[in-house]
């Protein structure tokens, strides 16, 4: 198992974390943190000597401001691949190239676990059709299983239609949904983990906050 | 017996934009608080803001007399641009590829030139001279016509910058705001003829004035309600 960097998380998923050798896919509404269980999930695995790769679409500068945001330390970084800011670039229109880029880097570092974090899966389904985007990530995510990696992806709910969203969801060992809720006047940001591989099912939501000391989830009650 | 319902309605409209405004303004705060991506945030953040000023601008419509009205005015529409520019580089930055928005940011600069110099001539006259005077009168149109020609531009890059993000949310967020914008152009448009400048059908365009300002109000609420796409718990699984 692989801790996510949250260690409420951790518990809620069975002490330990993600799974061994899965994706996991978090899907919500842009700003609502995502990103920053990404960033404790690569944390974490800086923390523990795993083999840390961020690929994104934005500038390196940009996630690090981010980091700093949500309380975590960038002096220790993972290997970028990115829009600008790094050695190894990322164009959003050459699929190819980030599916190649992302195995090397994964394949020079075979003998150590490996945690690969990434926010171009909502991108490149707005830039290419919904199949090739499906077989494209399953063939990387399984080529990805075989190196002993754990895969973290973003989608953006402001970005991709629900439904392909739901087909990318079938993909992907899990899924956890972040969400906005209304009750009366204020606003409540929830999870629940729609699956997680080696796991029952989940029921219900759970509630989580955000600040510069880490994640904290707790259960909702109404 | 016209006057009074003409005045009462000019009422009625500001009073719906204050609350508008403020209950905006509340909303802002509460969704920025829950929101952990700084752009999103900002964005929240710097709407209630500017919600805020609306409801201060609203209430100096109200009890301003004389001069003391345009000073605030001045002030509302620069706090206004600044939030217009933030927002087009927001949108920009979500654009994939950064394409250029209409070359607001090789313009920016000139733009912040203009309407500086444009400010402190309608500062000066609004100041130092007195009202219902031709130096007043000029200096007032051409702050209203640059104000009008800078604003119009804005709205143009803010549609534009909607069409380019990807992200739906900054989307419904930039196009409510640019229609927010252009309700605030057509209240300045209708307001130069019937201002302080010219009082004797000042009521009338007054009123049809504060109708764009309400329209302006919601459109500036949607814009806010549009960051935080919230739903509601199913009951049997919550």
């Amino acid at each position: 198992m692989v801790s996510t960097g949250v260690p409420s998380l951790d518990n809620l998923l069975g002490s330990d974390g993600y799974p061994d050798r899965s994706a996991i896919l978090v899907v919500g509404a842009p700003g609502i943190g995502k990103e920053a269980l990404g960033y404790w999930f690569v944390r974490s695995g800086l923390i523990q000597g795993d083999y840390c790769l961020y690929a994104t679409h934005r500038p390196v500068s940009d996630v690090l401001r981010d980091m700093k945001g949500v309380g975590i330390s960038t002096e220790r970084v993972p290997e970028w691949i990115s829009s600008s800011g790094s050695p190894i670039r990322l164009d959003l229109r050459d699929a190819t190239s980030i599916s190649f880029n992302i195995k090397q880097a994964v394949h020079q570092n075979k003998n150590r676990r490996v945690r690969v974090a990434t926010d171009v899966l909502s991108p490149l389904l707005v830039l290419n059709p919904l199949e090739s985007m499906y077989n494209y990530w399953s063939q990387l995510l399984s080529d990805l299983k075989q190196q002993d990696a754990v895969v973290f992806a973003l989608a953006e709910d402001g970005m991709n239609p629900p439904n392909v969203l739901t087909t990318m969801e079938q993909i992907f060992d899990g899924v956890i949904e972040m969400r906005l809720y209304e009750e009366g006047l204020s606003i409540t940001p929830l999870f629940r983990v729609k699956k997680m591989l080696g796991l029952p099912p989940f029921h219900g939501y759970f509630r989580f906050s955000v600040s510069s000391t880490g994640m904290e989830v707790m259960a909702h009650v109404r | 017996m016209l006057d009074s319902i003409i005045n009462f309605v000019g009422v009625l409209f500001t009073l719906a934009s204050m609350g508008v405004l403020s209950f905006g303004a509340y909303r802002a705060i509460v969704i920025g608080r829950v929101l952990i991506r700084g752009i999103y945030r900002n964005r929240a953040f710097w709407t209630g803001a500017v919600m805020a000023v609306g409801v201060i601008a609203n209430l100096l419509l109200f009890l301003a007399s004389g001069n003391q009205f345009p000073l605030f005015l001045v002030g509302t529409v620069a706090v206004l641009f600044i939030f217009i520019d933030s927002s087009i580089k927001v949108a920009q930055d979500t654009d994939f590829f950064h394409r250029s928005i209409l070359a607001w940011q090789r313009l920016r600069n000139s733009l912040y030139v203009v309407l500086l110099g444009s400010s402190m001539i309608g500062f000066w006259a609004f100041v130092f001279t007195s009202m219902n005077t031709i130096p007043t009168f000029l200096a007032g149109a051409q702050y209203f016509a640059i104000v009008g020609l800078l604003f119009s531009y804005s709205a143009a890059a803010l549609i534009v910058s909607a069409r380019r993000t990807p992200d739906r949310t900054m989307r419904r967020f930039v196009r409510m705001l640019g229609l927010a914008i252009a309700c605030f152009v057509i209240y300045l448009t209708i307001w130069i003829p019937f201002s302080p400048f010219s009082v004797t059908v000042q009521d009338l365009g007054n009123t049809i004035s504060y109708f764009f300002v309400a329209g302006a109000s919601y459109y500036l609420y949607r814009a806010v309600m549009s960051l935080s796409p919230v739903g509601h718990i199913e009951k049997e699984t919550a």
